[in-house]
């Protein structure tokens, strides 16, 4: 089982474009920060919005296909989704809630209770079987929503933020079970979230997106050693540039340059960890090739270290510890010499 | 003209009284009459009053005669809950009497005109009803009065006299509506007074019916307690009764 | 203890405010205290039990709760394309079914006998063709009531589909329910609430219909006598029937009302 899925729709005014592929028992995520248009790409999925153009195919099974006329309805796709509000239906009990699907595709109303009280054990709530879901805790009112979508056999599983309504110690929890739910069920998964951690912890692959464009797409380490954008930058915590290279100097496009360890050539992106960054009161002198004169415009005391950034050509950011910034009297605003080794610069195309 | 809310008509009627009272003193008799006064009359004197009305205040200058007009029993219940008035005008010695029981009048009722009933039809007669005997036909839909207003309690005696059941499709609350729904083609025929056949011009006629069957109606016309301008009040009354039937005859009333 | 002193939510009011609220109040308050003190006690049961009152209450119920059938059937589906459809037109359309809300309900009266009286738009051809004659009769009654109470279950109704979470019917299909399904089993329940007070409405305004019934189906007692119809022809010749009455009218719909209280102003 498969999904392909070549995306293009504009919807009102939001321009999505991106492709997938994802394969049975993988869980993909799609990452990006709020806005990118990651719920859009869950609804186009669904067939609850419409492409423009593209494809989207689920085993072998095209579902939609605007050139070719060929667009099935959300209900006759074999797919289910978990809502970021989980959207249990208020009016029925939680056990009508998971043998809605079923009901809903013919399934005499006994067996499909029957099923129902089935996955509530699964998840552990049958207990909860005759409640309304407004007395159930965030935590629960996920699981029965997972329940609920897996009680239909869909072929392919959508999940829209699932831990976003949870607090943090649930929210592990949650994604432990949620796992351990998975492993069972065979069919596609692809689940959208803006949580790195969670992305980071859950997923096979990671798709990155943003303004509905895709930037990135890779393992979760591929793309954490080797970001394509500022925003996984950010994510991941590292100073990220963008240049032509030219043998084993980078001349950036945000000014300034680097010098690297290994040759290069062409565009290329150019990585420095925080930690890497040395800091001096005066000019230093030593075996860096990196060496420039910098201003500190904000000191970020983050535990044990102090993330300082730094304006200059190029701008960055350096973490020390407290004590280094006690020793060098740094204060916001104050020139500061900045080094970088060039063995410290993780260069690849970009 | 359709019936309208109890609600609406005291309101008017008090709101038309305390404005007509207020603003003018009454005037001592021999000086000159002035001032307004309120006169309740029987619908079926709409176009007949209006024109005395008129008359009378051009002959007196600088008097003013309010009029509302609506189904006599109509009247007599606004005036027992208390609705102001000086004059009242009714189609039937009935209700006036309720009044005077109530002790709610000035004097004794004078008769000022007489009426008597009619069947109106639409022009043209087309369903070509030719007396009584025609309004049990099956099919034909007859609206007549509701028994509490005079012109009904009339109808009921005529049609008992002249021994025809009538089914009525509707017992409106007044003689106007009743010519209404004969216009406007909703209603074969109706039992009213030969007066609204005339009113209604030519969008209707009439089919008589004969005096021995037919009931004649007393017009009295009383001033009331309560009234605020007794002086006018008189006036207006003994101009009814001096002027009034040439102008009546004019409408089809019958002299008293 | 606490309990039973008035609960305050956000700013105390000004002395004016509370003034003016308790003017507000006795206007509402006077007219049904003036009823029961007028109110002839001892004759009260034997009026009400009289055949007039009974024929004119059981009338009034049945037309009441035809018309209130009647748009319920006509009128959600009315609302909902109003609440879910755009197309040409819809303001227009939208603005005359409100309409009969604003008018009064003699020119409604009149309006339905332009429609449906024998010289009618539709009227003369239902006579000729189907034999239905509409005026004057029980169903004319009903209509009339219908016409004039509808437009208030559109409304409570389409504002109820209006303020729901669209995405449960996104969540129904994704779950494979087709479009009466979702219909049945999530729009209408979600909207449950709406549906109820829209129809009650309805129901309390069918039943102190006066002026379009008057003018379109007549006063006969037993086929369009209905209750508001007794109580005005009551008063001319027996006015403590008509204040029984106007009680009972009265005591129905107060009784409904305050049951219906917690609804309309949402569960608190």
């Amino acid at each position: 089982m498969s999904l392909e899925a070549q995306i293009q729709a504009n919807i009102s005014g939001f321009e999505l474009d991106l492709w997938l592929t994802v394969a049975s028992g993988e869980l993909v995520a799609v990452l990006g920060p709020n806005g990118a248009g990651k719920t859009s790409v869950l609804r186009v999925l669904a067939g609850l919005t419409p492409l423009d153009s593209g494809r989207v195919r689920l085993d072998g099974v095209v579902l939609e296909d605007p050139a070719a006329g060929v667009r099935v309805v959300p209900e006759r796709r074999p797919i289910s989704m978990v809502f970021q509000d989980y959207l249990l239906f208020p009016h029925l009990s939680v056990l009508e809630n998971v043998a809605f699907g079923l009901r809903s595709r013919r399934t005499p109303r006994a067996v499909a209770l029957e099923v129902a009280h089935l996955w509530l054990e699964r998840v552990g709530l049958q207990a909860y079987a005759n409640r309304k879901p407004r007395s159930l805790s965030g935590g629960q009112a996920q699981r029965v929503a997972l329940a609920r979508a897996l009680a239909t056999r869909p072929a392919l599983l959508l999940m829209d933020e699932p831990m976003a309504a949870l607090d943090a110690s649930t929210r592990v929890e949650l994604r432990r079970e949620l796992r351990h739910q998975l492993e069972s069920f065979d069919g596609v998964r692809l689940v959208v979230t803006h949580d790195p951690v969670e992305a980071m912890a859950m997923a096979d692959r990671l798709v990155i997106l943003e303004h509905g464009r895709m930037l990135q797409i890779g393992s979760p380490a591929e793309v954490a050693q080797r970001p394509r954008s500022r925003y996984v930058a950010d994510l991941v915590g590292v100073n990220l540039y963008r240049g032509r290279a030219h043998d084993k100097v980078i001349a950036l496009n945000g000014g300034g340059s680097l010098t690297v360890a290994e040759g290069a050539d062409g565009d290329v992106f150019a990585v420095v960890h925080p930690r890497t960054v040395a800091l001096y009161r005066t000019r230093p002198d030593g075996t860096p090739r990196n060496v420039w004169e910098g201003r500190a415009s904000n000191l970020d005391p983050q535990g044990d270290r102090v993330r300082v950034r730094l304006e200059g050509s190029p701008s960055i950011v350096a973490e020390v510890t407290p004590a280094a910034v006690r020793d060098l009297g740094l204060d916001r605003g104050d020139p500061v010499w900045i080094s970088v080794k060039a063995t410290e610069v993780v260069v690849y195309a970009a | 003209m359709q019936p309208k809310p109890l609600g609406a008509f005291t309101a008017t009627a008090l709101l038309l009284a305390a404005c007509g009272n207020a603003s003018q003193p009454a005037s001592p008799t021999g000086v000159g009459l002035s001032g307004s006064i309120t006169v309740f009359a029987a619908s079926s004197l709409t176009a007949a009053f209006t024109t005395i009305g008129t008359d009378f205040q051009k002959a007196h200058p600088g008097t003013m005669i309010h009029f509302a007009f609506a189904g006599s029993s109509t009247l007599v219940a606004q005036v027992q809950q208390g609705a102001i008035g000086d004059v009242f005008a009714s189609a039937d010695e009935s209700n006036i009497q309720k009044l005077v029981n109530a002790g709610l009048t000035a004097g004794s009722p004078s008769i000022f005109a007489r009426n008597k009933l009619q069947i109106v039809v639409q022009a043209g007669n087309p369903k070509h009803v030719t007396g009584l005997a025609d309004l049990s036909r099956s099919g034909l839909v007859v609206v007549l009065c509701a028994p509490a207003v005079p012109c009904g309690r009339y109808a009921g005696q005529a049609l008992q006299k002249a021994n025809v059941i009538v089914t009525p499709a509707s017992e409106e609350a007044d003689v106007k509506s009743v010519v209404t729904k004969v216009v406007l083609g909703e209603a074969d025929a109706g039992i009213v007074y030969v007066t609204d056949v005339k009113a209604a011009g030519a969008q209707v006629q009439g089919v008589d019916i004969p005096d021995p069957l037919n009931v004649i109606a007393d017009y009295p016309i009383v001033v009331l307690k309560d009234s605020q301008n007794v002086a006018l009040a008189k006036a207006f009354i003994g101009y009814i009764h001096a002027n009034g039937p040439r102008t009546l005859a004019r409408y089809g009333f019958l002299p008293p | 203890m606490a309990s039973s002193r008035p609960r305050l939510r956000g700013l105390s009011a000004p002395p004016l405010f509370i003034l003016l609220a308790g003017v507000g109040a006795a206007f509402f308050v006077l007219p049904l205290a003036g009823l029961l003190v007028r109110t002839p006690w001892g004759s009260a049961w034997q009026l009400l039990t009289s055949t007039e009152a009974i024929t004119a209450l059981r009338l009034s119920l049945l037309a009441s709760l035809s018309a209130t059938a009647i748009a319920i059937v006509f009128g959600v589906p009315l609302a909902w394309i109003f609440a879910r459809l755009a197309f040409p037109g819809r303001n227009i359309l939208r603005a005359l079914t409100v309409l009969p809300m604003v008018l009064p309900p003699v020119v409604g009266g009149v309006a339905l006998l332009a429609a449906f009286g024998r010289r009618g738009l539709l009227g003369g051809w239902l006579e000729q063709a189907v034999g239905i004659h509409l005026p004057f009769t029980t169903a004319g009654a009903i209509l009339a009531e219908t016409f004039v109470a509808m437009p208030f279950l559109v409304i409570t109704v389409e504002a109820g589909l209006r303020g729901m979470d669209l995405r449960f019917e996104d969540a129904a299909r994704t779950l494979g329910a087709r479009r009466w399904t979702v219909l049945w089993r999530v729009t209408l329940p979600l909207v449950r609430p709406s549906l109820v007070a829209g129809a009650v409405l309805c129901w309390a305004r069918a039943l102190g219909e006066f002026g379009a019934t008057i003018t379109f189906a007549g006063n006969f007692p037993g086929r369009t006598q209905t209750m508001p119809l007794a109580v005005y022809l009551a008063l001319e010749t027996n006015p403590e029937a008509a204040i029984v009455l106007s009680l009972v009218l009265l005591a129905v719909s107060l009784v409904v009302l305050i049951g219906l209280h917690d609804r309309w102003l949402g569960a608190s």
